[in-house]
């Protein structure tokens, strides 16, 4: 009987354990790839599968921002990408080829491009409970090769018990994207980055390099 | 004399009358104080000191409310309160001739040759601009006026900026005894506020200062500072219109306007007149959807002699009709240095007017202008 209870405790723990090394989206990188050698990338506009239209580019400026913010990597103004893009008439600006994509290097100086897709931006209910909710996938193209070097995505918000317990909206929006943009930036890095949330709608982040 | 332990000391009749009277007074005098204090107080006029203020032409008011607006009354009404203050402006007809001589119809802004001609042909030291924000009439009314005075000598720069955004729900008070319900109430004390600053530069040297106390909910969100910019030099600076991507018209000149404010009132900025730029893009034909490119920040850094030139995008701009409602700011900034031909700043902003508002709407923001000032004060703060 002791026995059993013990193992019960065990198993228990196991779970809590495993749980908290689940994450909320995968990731690939290349692994003959040096990331050390990437200084300076063109964030192209992302493509939104989402209904607010405004998604897409809510998500890649924040995105830009923070990438900025880590002090790695140069990220291009939007408006040399926007010149880079027009000199090199993609078919698609948001997914282009291989081909297209080392002109875009050679026209703007960059070593990598990152695309992206929004495909979740907004509310979502369950009966009377509503949250916010961020779904986002990115590329890292390198211009030298056209090849992708590195991919990941992440969903955050949604509803969550709390939500339904207490009749809760979940975080606002763009506390929401922060904290996806911050989970994709630990995937690009592979580092864990602090999250300290003072308010409910006051995010601060410290990425270890 | 000793007092017996437990015991309360007696009082005779007419001191307990005379306590009862003065408890009675003071609890009368409490919401007299109160109303007094939710009701503003126009200032009164200030004294022309010994300084001598320059010749100024006040321009017709630029409408970027995206209303119907009495504009030619209001400005009636800054150049009355102007001259009370005792400021020297350049008569009616004088301007008017000048301004059909020269083909002047952008009022948002001066150009070179306009400037020039105010200067060599009147006597103009200063051109003040001012752009009406938003102009609701209905209750709550509401009111912004964003205003400017800018130099007629090169480099023509900006000497003196401020803004104004009044509701009439600032300040309710005990039973709504402070609610404003018209927008004629709150367009005399707008106009007050800017005259009276205005005065208050130009008479006393005194420029109105940043508010070093922007809370910390109104920080930017994330940003980065280039290692390129050093603290103590002085930089000059031009802003570029914002790019538009929010439902409110002219919400890209509007945030651009308060970081002109905003960096004329900190320390260590010299900005460029926003007509001179906007008179280079024209000249160039530069139009940016995205924001600047290296190929037109170079023509702009060759043509206007900058340091640093600030570029961006609003993704909301929100004002809420109705009493109740919270505005709402969504921007993103970056500055482009000359030398390195960098990005050295890059921040992103978002903040609703009642943000960490929790007891009786004690710190609420009730205009998106207002709260797009304390946002931008505190980017400005950070850059330094």
């Amino acid at each position: 009987m002791f026995k059993l209870a013990r193992k019960v405790v065990v198993a228990q723990l196991l779970i809590f354990l495993l749980g908290g090394c689940a994450t909320s989206g995968e990731r690939y990188q290349n692994p003959t790839m040096d990331f050390g050698t990437v200084r300076r990338v063109a964030v192209l506009p992302f493509t939104n599968l989402s209904r607010d239209t405004g998604a897409a580019e809510r998500v890649r400026d924040v995105f830009s921002t923070m990438l900025l913010a880590t002090g790695s990597i140069y990220v291009v103004p939007p408006g040399e990408v926007l010149r880079g893009i027009t000199r090199t008439t993609p078919a698609d600006p948001a997914r282009p080829s291989p081909e297209e994509v080392k002109r875009l290097g050679g026209i703007i100086g960059v070593d990598a491009v990152i695309t992206g897709v929004v495909r979740e931006y907004g509310e979502v209910r369950s009966g009377q409970t509503a949250a916010n909710v961020v779904s986002v996938s990115l590329q890292m193209i390198e211009t030298q090769t056209g090849e992708v070097v590195w991919a990941a995505e992440t969903t955050k918000g949604g509803i969550t018990l709390r939500d339904r317990l207490f009749g809760a909206r979940g975080e606002p929006m763009n506390v929401v994207t922060q904290q996806a943009v911050n989970e994709l930036m630990d995937k690009l890095f592979g580092t864990k980055t602090k999250t300290k949330t003072k308010t409910k709608t006051k995010t601060k982040t410290k990425t270890k390099q | 004399m000793r007092r017996e332990r437990g015991r309360r000391p007696e009082r005779s009749k007419e001191g307990v009358v005379a306590w009862r009277c003065r408890a009675l007074v003071v609890l009368c005098a409490i919401p007299v104080l109160l109303v007094c204090a939710t009701t503003a107080v126009p200032a009164p006029p200030l004294r022309v000191e010994s300084l001598q203020p320059p010749l100024i032409a006040v321009l017709p008011f630029e409408n970027l409310s995206a209303s119907s607006a009495p504009l030619k009354e209001m400005r009636a009404h800054l150049v009355k309160r102007l001259q009370m203050r005792g400021m020297k402006l350049l008569g009616e007809e004088e301007l008017l001739a000048l301004m059909k001589a020269y083909r002047v119809r952008y009022t948002g802004g001066v150009e070179p040759r306009v400037a020039e001609s105010f200067r060599g042909e009147a006597g103009v030291g200063g051109v003040l601009i001012t752009s009406l924000g938003l102009y609701m009439d209905h209750i709550p009314p509401k009111v912004t006026l964003v205003s400017r005075l800018a130099g007629t000598d090169a480099p023509y720069t900006v000497i003196w900026a401020d803004s104004v955004s009044l509701s009439g729900d600032d300040a309710p008070g005990i039973l709504g005894l402070g609610l404003v319900y018209s927008v004629e109430v709150l367009m005399p004390r707008a106009l007050d506020r800017l005259a009276n600053s205005l005065a208050a530069h130009l008479l006393s040297e005194k420029p109105p200062t940043a508010d070093r106390r922007v809370g910390t909910r109104y920080r930017p969100r994330g940003f980065y500072r280039s290692p390129v910019m050093s603290e103590g030099k002085r930089y000059s600076v031009a802003v570029l219109p914002f790019v538009n991507q929010s439902a409110r018209r002219y919400a890209g000149e509007l945030i651009a306007l308060k970081i002109i404010e905003q960096l004329r009132k900190s320390e260590g900025f010299e900005v460029l007149e926003p007509g001179i730029v906007r008179d280079e893009l024209l000249q160039f034909r530069i139009i940016f959807p995205e924001g600047a490119s290296m190929a037109d920040a170079d023509i702009l850094f060759e043509r206007t002699k900058v340091d640093l030139l600030i570029t961006g995008k609003v993704m909301d701009y929100d004002d809420s009709r109705g009493p109740g409602g919270a505005p709402n700011v969504t921007f993103y900034m970056q500055v482009i240095e000359r030398q390195s031909r960098q990005v050295v700043w890059a921040s992103h902003s978002t903040n609703r007017g009642d943000d960490g508002v929790f007891f009786f709407g004690a710190g609420r923001v009730t205009t998106a202008d207002a709260l797009a000032s304390k946002m931008m004060a505190a980017v400005i703060q950070r850059i330094r």
